[in-house]
């Protein structure tokens, strides 16, 4: 990827976390009432996909951040290029049990079973935006100071 | 999947959930067996074990979810217990993550 792309997609990849864990929590707080499954399901579709779409920006500007960020990082701000690897596992986690809460609304069952699972995907997507922020920080530190 | 039988749509529902939940869990194992192998190289290898750890996650998660969703006698049970038994397995996977990055 080149510098320019990665720069680019980089803020792209930020906006769009906080636009999918916005989604995301729209069916958790929907699903405390059974009756709003309906709605739920298509909100908790589109997060899904957003989501989908972040980690498919987050799997393309991983080589570029491993190669050209991450070496800088370990020898500036160690921490941020360690949480960094927790922020890849949990936004995995994110996307999977999110799967498995649309999948369980569309398939009409137990709507507590995908408030739990989707509310897992918001927690997991929570910790691990809160550390690509602070990832961020650290990198722009890195690189300005 | 509107109108989807009840009982077809529990299988389908209970074999996504063991997929989100194992697919969580297989992914933790991994990467805890890779860092309980060599935690100064698990940090410093290239990209591609990571891809590796995703796909057979998503693999072992699929196979799981199909299993179940088969052969389940009582699906709709396991969907129902999943408020219970996908947190209890979940949350122990997503803190080894926070703990061993």
């Amino acid at each position: 990827m080149t510098a320019w792309l990665y720069a680019a997609l980089m803020p792209v990849h930020g906006l769009l976390s906080a636009l999918a864990l916005a989604a995301l929590a729209h069916p958790v707080v929907l699903l405390r009432r059974a009756e709003a499954a309906g709605r739920a399901r298509t909100v908790a579709l589109y997060a899904t996909m957003l989501l989908a779409a972040l980690n498919g920006i987050g799997w393309g500007l991983y080589p570029s951040y491993r190669q050209a960020v991450k070496p800088r990082l370990r020898l500036d701000v160690p921490t941020a290029a360690v949480v960094f690897e927790t922020k890849e596992h949990l936004a995995w986690f994110a996307l999977v049990l999110a799967v498995a809460g649309t999948v369980t609304l569309y398939a009409r069952q137990d709507p507590r079973a995908a408030r739990v699972s989707l509310g897992l995907a918001l927690g997991c997507g929570l910790v691990a935006a809160g550390i690509g922020v602070y990832v961020a920080a650290a990198d722009w530190v890195s690189a300005t100071g | 999947m509107s109108g989807t039988p009840p009982a077809r749509g529990a299988r389908v529902a209970a074999g996504a959930l063991v997929f989100g939940t194992a697919a969580c869990v297989s992914y933790a194992l991994q990467r805890l067996g890779a860092v309980a192998d060599d935690p100064a190289l698990v940090f410093a290898q290239a990209h591609i074990p990571y891809f590796g750890r995703i796909a057979m996650a998503a693999i072992h998660g699929g196979m799981a979810g199909v299993v179940v969703a088969g052969v389940a006698t009582d699906p709709a049970r396991v969907v129902r217990t999943a408020a219970w038994w996908a947190p209890a397995l979940v949350l122990p996977a997503a803190g080894a993550m926070v703990a061993y990055p």
